[in-house]
């Protein structure tokens, strides 16, 4: 019913006191690396080496990861199936026809296409967790401030983020309840019930908001919310590694792209 | 449904974030004229933004066999008109990819089009149709979600079909593949995501009127006509 938040890893992580602009450095180069790849070799080395930097110096649970890269596989099945038969080229491995009007092919073409596409996901994916599990949001507002993204966008999200977990805790005991109660036994009554959870949400995050005004009130508030910024310093030792890796890493894109190595 | 981390080319991934990024601004813009003339607007903004992140992080009860969740984009663009609901779709797709990891960074601009601007922008059109005519507000409410959802799952088939153009036939076919395997799924869900919206548009116009109202969603005479009595006081819960 509810899906797993990851702010908890990423508050708890050995990696919690690097300064985020390092991370998000690594993260972000390594995003962009992977995804302007031509092989399918860049990706998935990033993807792996991110892998067991995540879950041996950062500590995160392997179960928490585990499930995250099982995650988007349906999506990918989908569309790697429709991939598949729709690219072309190279030679036909396979074809097949269920009735004789459709004719389906599987090309040697489409097979590369359809691996790098799948290696591209795997590192692309992984440096998003890398963003996701080790950079807790409250530090990346406070990146976002000193880009000089718009104040008002920040406050935004900085409240939205504040009531998430709120309304997280309040779905979960609405449904807890509305399960003692026998709701969800049927679907069309599922279908009540959740339409009832919903609105009982969207009415108590109402009254949480005119709550909020007046609390805001009391205090002040002049449509600008101030907030504490205890930025850690960027260190040497871990800004250090970071440039490392990812120069090696754009060096082997560059070595496989350039023809200098060869991969077959 | 959300188009994953890596998986469009970088080019097309510059492409949709260049459309995206004008929606941005403008609803930026827009914000800060509301804040201007309302202060309490961003507070309201902010937990109805929240809401509609965890209306997304919700499963939806299973009738097909896949789980999926309802995008909430409907309700977004009735309450706050598109401009806005581009911004929220905006900060609920960063939190999407960041604290449950659906979506991506560089498909965000593609998601952002589909989910955030496509999806609403053609509901709320289909919300400016039917308000003024006779059409009862619940037909309203559910063609609105159901249609938001139908058209952002057709955005999403082209994004994926000029990126991964068929070697047969070209981006026509491609795009008939993706929609055909989306729509498996996907046209029972947003019946089933409309459906619900409807209920839950009628549990708050039971329990909390004042806010539909005070959003202009829709005007008195409409809500009282469509919970069939006039001049009632509003429930007390």
């Amino acid at each position: 019913m509810f899906e797993t938040l990851l702010d908890d890893a990423a508050q708890n992580n050995a990696f919690r006191h690097i300064h985020p602009g390092t991370k998000i450095l690594l993260g972000l180069g390594s995003l962009v690396i992977c995804l302007v790849s031509p092989t399918p070799v860049v990706p998935v080395l990033s993807g792996l080496i991110l892998s067991m930097v995540l879950l041996v110096p950062a500590r995160i649970p392997a179960r928490i990861y585990g499930e995250l890269l099982l995650a988007p596989v349906v999506f990918s099945v989908f569309s790697i199936v429709v991939l598949l038969f729709m690219l072309g080229g190279g030679d036909v491995v396979w074809e097949f026809s269920p009735v004789p009007w459709i004719h389906l092919t599987i090309t040697t073409n489409a097979i590369h296409q359809s691996v790098l596409i799948l290696s591209r996901v795997f590192g692309c994916m992984v440096s998003l967790f890398f963003i996701a599990l080790t950079i807790p949001m409250t530090d990346l507002f406070n990146v976002m401030k000193r880009c000089r993204v718009p104040v008002e966008l920040i406050d935004l999200m900085m409240i939205m983020y504040r009531y998430i977990f709120i309304f997280y805790d309040q779905a979960k005991e609405i449904w807890q309840a509305q399960k003692m109660r026998l709701g969800y036994q049927r679907p069309k009554e599922s279908i009540h019930s959740f339409s009832m959870l919903c609105g009982m949400l969207f009415i108590s995050s109402w009254i949480a908001g005119e709550d909020i005004v007046r609390a805001m009130d009391c205090r002040c508030y002049n449509g600008i919310m101030p907030s504490l910024d205890p930025m850690e310093p960027v260190r040497m030792q871990s800004f250090i590694p970071v440039v490392l890796y990812l120069s090696g890493l754009g060096g082997i894109l560059v070595a496989i792209t350039t023809g200098i190595v060869v991969f077959s | 449904m959300h188009i994953m981390e890596g998986f469009l080319p970088w080019q097309w991934c510059l492409v949709w974030w260049i459309i995206a990024i004008p929606f941005i601004v403008m609803g930026v813009l827009e914000l800060r004229k509301l804040l201007k003339q309302d202060r309490e607007y961003l507070p309201l903004l902010g937990v109805c933004g929240a809401f509609i992140f965890i209306l997304s992080a919700l499963k939806l009860p299973s009738v097909t066999g896949s789980c999926s969740h309802p995008t909430g984009t409907g309700l977004s663009v009735m309450c706050f008109k598109p401009y806005i609901t581009a911004v929220i779709g905006f900060v609920v797709l960063l939190f999407q990819a960041l604290l449950l990891a659906h979506g991506g960074l560089s498909t965000l601009g593609a998601n952002m089009v589909s989910m955030a601007i496509g999806g609403p922008i053609v509901g709320y059109l289909v919300y400016k149709l039917l308000k003024n005519t006779s059409v009862n507000i619940f037909v309203t409410v559910f063609c609105v979600a159901a249609v938001a959802d139908i058209i952002t799952y057709v955005i999403t088939s082209f994004e994926l079909a000029v990126a991964y153009p068929a070697a047969v036939g070209g981006i026509a076919a491609s795009f008939g593949a993706f929609f055909a395997i989306f729509a498996i799924t996907q046209v029972p869900l947003s019946i089933l995501e409309g459906l619900v919206l409807a209920l839950v548009f009628k549990y708050i116009l039971e329990l909390k009127p004042d806010v539909i109202e005070k959003l202009g969603v829709f005007s008195k005479e409409q809500i009282d006509k469509a919970l069939g009595t006039p001049d009632a006081a509003p429930k007390k819960v």
